[in-house]
């Protein structure tokens, strides 16, 4: 299970003044693409444009599994100016998937490093304690990352 | 003679839109944790093991809001005192401690970060380049039918989830500054305290 980025260099619409600015596919991206998340590292408000990197995961706990190919089609929306290689705020993980909370796997092996969740056995990569808003210690799953 | 009354101008100048948006607030604290004001902060200090925090509640408009098909747009001014690391800083959860269901801003002791969770699964965005130790206008906007959680800082979309695996549509309160079991301090500007974002 991966997960997949890419670097887009996106007009914008909104404005600062507005506290509305937003990459232009922000409130479509439902539409056009569900299943893909995004971070923006930069605006430039006076061009009208800002630096989105989405990220996908092909990891069963999505909705939509999606690919590196899904982020290639997505370079082709009309709003995308370029794409980027690489961008200096780019974090080494940008997204993570997890799962927690009393009784949200329905069952765990360890030994495998599979659990089951809502009737679909999927894998993950290690366990982590967390600790919820109101203190208390938890397993935490991760699923996938990067 | 005759003197034309705005009143919409009129209730603008005393300040009465400022306090409409603003949405009823509570403290629940850990002893001894405090809670005070300084005419222009609402002033939690957050004692060490305690997840004291400022939020609405059940009967609150925003609360009310969730519970039918609303678009939840929701904002604070707040900040950190001294260090920002672990802090619930700005977010959603259907009561205080369902944290299954958790969507907002927070530090994971790594990064600071937009957390989406619905039943226990979760997405977890990170941004870089954060500072909360200053003043920042935080504000989410959540649809219920789960399609779509969009977290604001300062007036422009930093992170945005589209998967509706991890966007809960449960009925929301709002809270702000949970140190998450930290001696520490956090001020949340007020007014507007926690206030509907009209943009």
């Amino acid at each position: 299970m991966t997960v997949f980025r890419k670097i887009y260099k996106v007009a914008t619409v909104g404005s600062r003044a507005e506290g509305n600015l937003r990459p232009a596919w922000a409130d479509e991206m439902p539409d056009i693409m569900p299943g893909v998340s995004f971070v923006v590292h930069e605006y430039d408000e006076g061009e009208g444009w800002c630096i989105c990197e989405c990220w996908v995961s092909d990891h069963p706990i999505r909705n939509h599994q999606r690919n590196m190919s899904d982020l290639e089609t997505l370079a082709t929306e009309p709003c995308v100016i370029e794409v980027l290689p690489s961008h200096s705020l780019s974090p080494p993980i940008l997204g993570i998937l997890s799962l927690s909370g009393g009784g949200s796997p329905e069952s765990v092996d360890l030994k495998k490093k599979t659990l089951v969740f809502q009737g679909k056995t999927m894998s993950f990569k290690r366990v982590e304690k967390h600790r919820t808003t109101a203190g208390i210690e938890e397993d935490h799953y991760i699923l996938d990352e990067g | 003679m005759s003197i034309n009354i705005i009143k919409k101008d009129l209730r603008k100048s005393l300040g009465f839109d400022l306090f409409n948006r603003s949405l009823p607030l509570t403290g629940l604290l850990g002893e001894p944790s405090a809670l005070t004001y300084d005419g222009e902060y609402l002033i939690l200090v957050n004692a060490l093991g305690h997840y004291s925090v400022i939020g609405t509640g059940f009967g609150s408009p925003a609360y009310q809001a969730t519970r039918d098909t609303f678009s939840l747009l929701v904002a604070a001014k707040c900040f950190c005192v001294s260090s920002d690391v672990n802090v619930y800083i700005f977010f959603l959860e259907p009561r205080k401690a369902d944290y299954t269901n958790f969507q907002g801003f927070r530090h994971d002791g790594t990064y600071h970060c937009f957390e989406f969770r619905k039943a226990g699964a979760e997405e977890q965005d990170n941004i870089a380049d954060q500072d909360w130790t200053i003043e920042h206008e935080f504000k989410i906007k959540h649809q219920k039918s789960g399609n779509l959680c969009q977290g604001y800082i300062d007036g422009v979309l930093k992170a945005e989830s589209t998967d509706n695996t991890k966007i809960s549509d449960q009925p929301f309160c709002i809270y702000v500054c949970e140190p998450n079991g930290v001696s520490r301090t956090c001020k949340l500007k007020f007014p507007d305290g926690i206030y509907f974002w009209a943009g």
